[in-house]
């Protein structure tokens, strides 16, 4: 699972996000962003790119804990993944 | 006739624990999440027991979900709670508390409880509670067939944990147990966190820490370094 925020210095989020969406061997990968900013544009363009889910990050430092934690127990406890999630080769 | 009935439908109770209890070992268990409140809902609608003019406080807390057979879980929880219930028996208005706390020996382990303030035991005989028709309690006082703690600890065993008791004579009763499956109980999961501020990063990992979601993760802090990761050299 990836946890991307989307400011980041150097190269921009959503471009991760692309590039990883595009690519056959990450695009299983579900994306999770958690970022602190909830602007429509970034919201849009996520979406686009096929994120599995946006969380803004709480300011309060309690509430992000929890955030993080029914993050954490959705994504590893109840949701379910294909065995393989890099699949290698390509099926012809 | 009212004596034979009740003796009838004693022993009927007994052969159907007992039943239960041998079907424990041949059956198959499927493993998947279980969300452990709800499931500690559902057993509780199904204890039906009519306490006469008592009232029973059931505080169940936010249960941590873990890996397990759904069935054989409620039927932990079925039978915990029926003791509870019925050990409490001596007061008028009683307390139940279902809970958990982190295993001090694992990072992954979860322990729940069930704790009353009911009749207790006797911890000299605490390594008697879990053997099967093994009673601490008479029977005139307190109704049963003795194979409840059985089931509850053949089920825990098959889930590669443990359970085990405190109490106190008229101090209450605390079952604790530790559903951990040695091989995969926790679905382990790599995770790459992409994220520049620490204070951020510190916190996401701590609160994974913190509540047993015990995983790999893998720290970025910028765009570049991420790219790497994911398709340069160390692949994710």
């Amino acid at each position: 699972m990836i946890l991307l925020d989307l400011k980041l210095p150097k190269v921009d989020g959503i471009e991760i996000l692309q590039r990883c969406k595009s690519d056959p061997r990450t695009k299983r990968i579900p994306v999770v962003v958690l970022t602190s900013a909830r602007e429509e544009r970034d919201l849009a363009d996520s979406y686009n790119f096929g994120i599995n889910s946006y969380v803004v990050k709480p300011v309060n430092f309690l509430k992000f804990t929890e955030s993080v934690r029914q993050i954490g127990l959705y994504w590893i406890l109840l949701n379910q993944l294909p065995l393989e999630i890099h699949p290698e080769r390509q099926m012809s | 006739m009212t004596i034979i009935r009740k003796a009838a439908v004693q022993a009927g109770e007994l052969i159907d624990d007992l039943l239960e209890f041998s079907r424990l070992g041949r059956q198959g268990v499927s493993f998947r999440s279980v969300m452990m409140t709800d499931l500690v809902r559902e057993a509780a609608d199904e204890v039906r027991m009519v306490p006469e003019g008592r009232r029973i406080d059931l505080v169940v807390g936010e249960l941590p979900p873990c890996r397990g057979d759904h069935r054989l879980l409620k039927l932990v929880w079925i039978n915990l709670l029926t003791n509870a219930f019925k050990y409490t028996k001596n007061r008028n208005e009683a307390r139940v508390e279902v809970g958990w706390m982190p295993d001090d020996a694992s990072a992954e382990g979860i322990t729940y409880f069930v704790k009353d303030d009911g009749i207790g035991f006797d911890m000299k005989y605490v390594h008697k509670l879990f053997g099967v028709f093994q009673r601490l309690h008479r029977k005139e006082d307190f109704d049963g067939t003795g194979v409840g703690l059985a089931i509850v600890q053949r089920i825990v065993q098959r889930h590669g944990g443990r359970v085990w008791a405190e109490g106190k004579v008229n101090g209450g009763g605390h079952i604790l147990f530790l559903p951990r499956k040695s091989h995969g109980m926790m679905n382990v999961m790599e995770i790459l966190l992409i994220e520049d501020n620490p204070e951020d990063v510190e916190i996401t990992l701590r609160a994974f820490q913190k509540y047993q979601l015990a995983n790999k993760i893998h720290v970025v802090r910028d765009g570049e370094e991420a790219l790497e990761c994911l398709f340069g050299t160390g692949r994710i």
